[in-house]
């Protein structure tokens, strides 16, 4: 696994409260699984849109300089949050422990096989927003881990035209909006 | 930096903190279209592309429905069309009457059975089981 895929830890919104601030690690099984695929993309997206920093990658000044540069973001600057994704997950009936997270940046950013930085900007198509999905469960924690949740997902995905800034269908897929 | 040897190589995986198995062909910027609470579409940026394909609650898929027929072992591989199938069967009705539902797990099982994509056995077995 190389350097730049070692994440620290990530702060974001308490889901019920918006002025608390959370500690979030980030799926260390999610990093490995795209690191053994050789899959830079999503990890990317992690350092872009929830730590709020460009990954330390050689020659990353071209992206920080590109005339789209990635929006910068945290958790903190989520648009929503939703809890619950009303479908089976582990062992819960409804995933009612997950967390999602709404991001609406400008631009994002992916892998880039030019020889000059393997990331390039990517501007955000329209009625697509980021999902980052959290589990606030204290099995998935690692013994020793002082954090509240883990980081599962992030996902750019489609949005409804009624509602270009949120996920489609989102009063159906998710059991409850929290703000 | 890039080259053959870290270049991406497409395969499925099993994400058992998100209870997922993922299959994308491309490390690229992606768009994930959710169908129904099993099977999610990821299209290429255009939105046009079908890239590949997420199936969700997996753990409960293969414990429930795919684990008593395949009796995997950690040196057998499981056939995600065959597991895209397996839903489909436990949808029976609901899917033959949603045109549009039907055409995506269609895609999916496509793209599954066009691209040869599998699962380790031991992926499943043990993990699964964690």
């Amino acid at each position: 696994m190389a350097v730049w895929q070692n994440f620290g830890i990530a702060v974001a919104p308490n889901p019920d409260d918006k002025a608390v601030d959370i500690q979030l690690a980030v799926s260390a099984e999610l990093v490995a699984a795209n690191s053994d695929m050789n899959k830079m993309t999503p990890l990317l997206q992690i350092w872009c849109h929830v730590f709020g920093v460009l990954p330390e990658l050689p020659n990353i000044s071209k992206v920080r300089n590109a005339e789209n540069t990635p929006t910068l973001s945290t958790l903190k600057d989520s648009a929503a949050c939703f809890r619950g994704i009303e479908r089976p997950h582990d062992d819960e009936d409804n995933g009612d422990s997950v967390i999602c997270y709404v991001l609406n940046p400008a631009t994002s950013i992916e892998f880039s096989p030019s020889q000059v930085c393997v990331a390039q900007p990517v501007i955000m198509p329209q009625q697509t927003a980021i999902t980052v999905l959290v589990r606030i469960k204290p099995t998935l924690l690692r013994p020793g881990l002082t954090v509240d949740g883990i980081l599962t997902r992030i996902e750019p995905v489609k949005c409804s035209p009624e509602d270009p800034l949120l996920p489609n269908r989102y009063k159906t897929r998710y059991r409850e909006r929290l703000w | 930096m890039a080259n053959d040897t870290n270049s991406y190589k497409a395969s499925a995986a099993f994400f058992h903190d998100s209870d997922c198995v993922e299959y994308v062909k491309v490390d690229a910027f992606v768009i994930y279209d959710r169908v129904d609470e099993f099977l999610t579409l990821i299209y290429d940026k255009t939105g046009i592309q079908l890239v590949g394909f997420k199936l969700k609650g997996f753990k409960n898929i293969f414990t429930k429905q795919l684990k008593p027929i395949y009796q995997l072992n950690e040196k057998q591989f499981l056939r995600l069309a065959s597991a895209i199938e397996a839903i489909c069967v436990t949808l029976g009705e609901q899917l033959f009457a949603d045109d549009d539902r039907k055409r995506s797990y269609q895609a999916a099982a496509t793209l599954a059975a066009n691209d040869n994509v599998e699962l380790r056995g031991f992926d499943l077995v043990e993990r699964i089981a964690a």
